[in-house]
């Protein structure tokens, strides 16, 4: 239909496609949520598959056990590495460490010393404390501001020489006169401050000798507890190296080649099956995340390019001056037409692909591969996945394999297209001279 | 409380014991040793010529520490000792409450009346 529409008109048409962009825009931000709750699923299930295979390629950490599993993985490091003599070396420590410990007098009469109620240390200290209690309580009784400075100028005895037309002589006498007051029985200062010097020495005395038994006290505690670790770690030896082992010809199985692998681990259809579980799990949450990455990250970051496009051209139709200004119908009604249907089968497909590879557990079926490439098994070559790297690594070594139809193909195109539809400056109004750029 | 409220409180305390107080009131020191003969003029909070007694804030924002300096305050401690004047010393660094400060300077007049200085 030819004819013109006003610059108000062609904002109302930019509004319009800046909601169905928004609405796009959550559809792709969902998708991505929904895929971080179907990743952590993933992950807990990986996490069982590896453990598993790890099982069954390990029962024991013994040397039968341990050849069987680098016959069916080729983990030649162990041939070398020796974890068996390993573990029995760290455990030989650990007794080591724990002999010295309980040879230890101080752990060896641990009752007899830190019995919380007859330990020797334990009543010593209260002992000490007892016979400090007086003392540090005649500290408690004197404690006043200036104290430390009544000692210091000796007051109260004769080296006192601060002449009586000073105002810090008064001071000096007042404070003397409170300290002796809490002292009733003393007649002059002077008493008090023997009584307070004698009372410091005491209570230092007492203070090291106390400090010398927290130290052994300490000391005990320090051994008790290292005891208390090593046995712990004694404990869990044997589970600590099995498991150890355990994850690195997991790690080795999953991370090389599976042409390699192959041959090994079939010799055993149970560890076979294990590890093409554990294999395809892993395989299929790199899938997931590239899918994501690739049809709706991506998609956001241009859908949300394309909104502050359209807000942009929006603001600028809805200027005064170009409100009532005309532009040609047909170059805007192409440049705004609805991009939902094409969104929409982009989108569909991306949930039928996402679904089909998050679904998969056919494990055995891998069995049948030569040469494995998973994309290939869970989709039957229904989708494309040239974007990973892996899978476009794959096609190059088998270029006879092709793909029934490239799902996503058509939709970087309708994207494109969507894209250039915010490029509305582009087009010139219908006679009036005016300047769009 | 500063150098001025105490001074105020000084001045009422020493005038109730019988004093007859001056302000800022000048008091030679005699000559400089080794100045060729110079007066040495110190600038006293409150004094009373008559009786010599007096008293001196010695503050850091009045610039007391350059007037009062450790030879000047040994001079006038010398004097004391000699019986020649009386001056109450109060360092900024030892100022209390004020009802510490009045106790303190009773106890001062106090002083100089067992010395027979003050009736």
């Amino acid at each position: 239909m030819s004819g013109t529409y006003t610059g108000a008109e062609v904002a109302n048409l930019l509004r319009w496609q800046r909601d169905e962009v928004d609405a796009t825009l959550e559809r792709a931000n969902q998708a991505v949520r929904h895929h971080e709750r179907m990743k952590a699923e993933l992950s807990a299930q990986l996490q069982q598959a590896q453990a598993d295979l790890g099982a069954a390629l390990l029962p024991q950490l013994d040397p039968a056990w341990l050849s069987r599993a680098i016959q069916l993985t080729g983990y030649t490091p162990f041939q070398h590495q020796d974890p068996i003599g390993q573990r029995e070396k760290e455990r030989a420590q650990i007794h080591g460490e724990l002999a010295q410990i309980d040879a230890d007098p101080a752990m060896r009469e641990a009752e007899l010393l830190r019995h919380p109620r007859t330990g020797t240390l334990v009543v010593k200290r209260a002992e000490l404390m007892g016979h400090r209690a007086p003392w540090a309580e005649v500290l408690d009784r004197a404690a006043h501001p200036r104290l430390p400075h009544l000692i210091d100028v000796g007051y109260g005895t004769e080296r006192y020489d601060v002449p009586f037309w000073r105002l810090s002589y008064y001071q000096d006498w007042q404070a003397g006169d409170e300290i002796l007051e809490k002292f009733p029985g003393k007649q002059a200062f002077g008493e008090v401050r023997d009584e307070i010097l004698r009372a410091r020495e005491t209570v230092t005395t007492f203070d090291q000798a106390i400090g010398d038994v927290d130290r052994q006290l300490a000391y005990g505690a320090q051994l008790e507890q290292r005891r208390a670790q090593l046995a712990h770690e004694l404990s869990r030896h044997d589970a600590r190296y099995l498991h150890g082992a355990r994850e690195r010809l997991v790690q080795h199985l999953l991370t090389v080649d599976a042409k390699a692998i192959k041959p090994w681990v079939s010799a055993d259809p149970n560890v076979e099956l294990l590890y093409l579980r554990a294999s395809g799990l892993a395989a299929k949450m790199r899938y997931l995340d590239a899918m994501i990455q690739e049809h709706a990250q991506k998609a956001s970051a241009q859908l949300y390019e394309q909104r502050q496009g359209l807000e942009r051209q929006i603001a600028k139709y809805s200027r005064p001056k170009k409100l009532y200004a005309t532009y040609p119908r047909d170059l805007i009604d192409q440049r705004t037409r609805s991009r939902k249907e094409r969104w929409d089968k982009h989108f569909r497909r991306l949930e039928s692909s996402y679904t089909t590879v998050y679904v998969y557990d056919d494990w055995s079926r891998a069995r049948s591969y030569h040469d494995l490439s998973w994309w290939h098994v869970m989709t039957d070559g229904r989708a494309s996945g040239s974007y990973i790297p892996e899978v476009a690594a794959f096609e190059r070594e088998h270029p006879d394999w092709r793909p029934a139809r490239d799902d996503f193909d058509d939709f970087d195109d309708s994207a494109a297209a969507a894209a250039a539809a915010v490029e509305v400056e582009a087009v010139g109004s219908t006679g009036h001279g005016v300047d769009l750029s | 409380m500063d150098e001025r409220e105490g001074s105020q409180r000084l001045r009422i305390i020493f005038e109730s014991a019988g004093c007859t107080i001056a302000d800022d009131a000048p008091l030679s020191l005699g000559a400089r040793p080794g100045a060729g003969g110079a007066e040495r003029i110190v600038t006293l909070d409150g004094w009373d010529e008559a009786r010599r007694i007096g008293y001196e804030f010695i503050t850091t924002d009045a610039g007391d520490r350059a007037e009062f300096t450790p030879e000047v305050v040994a001079e006038l401690e010398a004097k004391m000792h000699a019986g020649e004047l009386w001056v109450f010393l109060v360092d900024e660094a030892d100022i209390p409450d004020p009802a510490v400060l009045e106790r303190a300077a009773q106890r001062f007049l106090d002083a100089l009346r067992a010395r027979g200085v003050l009736p």
